[in-house]
């Protein structure tokens, strides 16, 4: 399967925010269930994510949509090697890496 | 006489040579100057920053009111943002420090944990949290501020060769 792209901002939502389902409509656990797993389930190209254009992060919505990923059972070196990520801030790439590193 | 000829002819060459090099470094020292002006204006954003931050931190930490919860968690990620902007432009105007770890620290301190969450409930973790997020913030302050500090040491911002133009002056008018 080929590379595939996730605009975080036209794609799921300007405003993510916190990280259960209980904690509204865009929540890290949403992102991950709706964007990331499907990528990586459903393939094996590289998942590159954009991150620009969103109001702000915050880490409990990184750590749950990234860091979650690893708790779903996918193991480090896989998710170092297909997820790829595109940003203007690279403190949101090096931490988005440590929680899936 | 070819001699005498000769030095009259290029007896100007040394004092203009010495006033137009003087020139280049006093323009050279005066775009420094102004330089350093837009840095420090910089560094005092970063500051403005960091004290705005712990402000809307202690507010949304230290709240039990959910009504208010939501637009002062906006306020907080919102500011870290435009903090690490301030010190993306710090490197990018050439200050040697790396801000990221140091960024990646304040967003994790600022906006980690139960931060967001509907069922967030105050606890005595919180101002633990807030202390962290202090120390984070006088990391980063240092780091600019060793930066700054390394690019326009205080034993540099003098030269003797400012001086140059008015020695060249002198010799010419001598002539």
């Amino acid at each position: 399967m080929g590379d595939t792209m996730i605009n975080v901002a036209k794609d799921f939502s300007r405003a993510p925010a916190g990280r259960f389902i209980t904690d509204g409509p865009n929540s890290g656990t949403r992102f991950r269930n709706q964007f990331l797993l499907p990528a990586l389930q459903n393939g094996t190209g590289v998942i590159t994510v954009e991150l620009d254009g969103v109001r702000a992060y915050g880490s409990s919505f990184l750590d749950e949509a990234f860091g979650g990923l690893k708790r779903a059972g996918f193991a480090a070196a896989e998710l170092m090697k297909r997820l790829t990520f595109r940003s203007s801030d690279p403190s949101l790439v090096a931490e988005i890496k440590g929680y899936i590193s | 006489m070819a001699d005498a000829a000769t030095y009259l002819q290029f007896s100007f060459v040394v004092p203009a040579g010495l006033t137009v090099v003087g020139w280049f470094v006093v323009a050279r020292q005066a775009d420094r100057r102004e330089f350093r002006k837009e840095v420090r204006e910089q560094l005092k954003e970063l500051r403005t920053s960091t004290d705005e931050i712990r402000t809307r931190a202690s507010a949304y930490w230290l709240s039990d009111d959910p009504a208010v919860a939501g637009p002062l968690a906006i306020g907080l990620s919102s500011e870290v943002k435009r903090l690490g902007r301030y010190a993306r432009n710090l490197e990018a105007a050439g200050l040697n420090f790396d801000s990221t770890l140091y960024m990646v620290d304040v967003r994790r301190d600022a906006t980690g944990g139960q931060f967001q969450s509907r069922s967030r409930i105050r606890s005595a973790d919180d101002e633990d949290r807030l202390d962290d997020l202090s120390g984070s913030l006088e990391d980063l302050i240092s780091a600019a501020d060793a930066a700054f500090y390394e690019e326009f040491h205080p034993k540099r911002r003098h030269s003797w060769l400012r001086w140059m133009p008015l020695v060249g002056t002198l010799f010419l008018s001598r002539d």
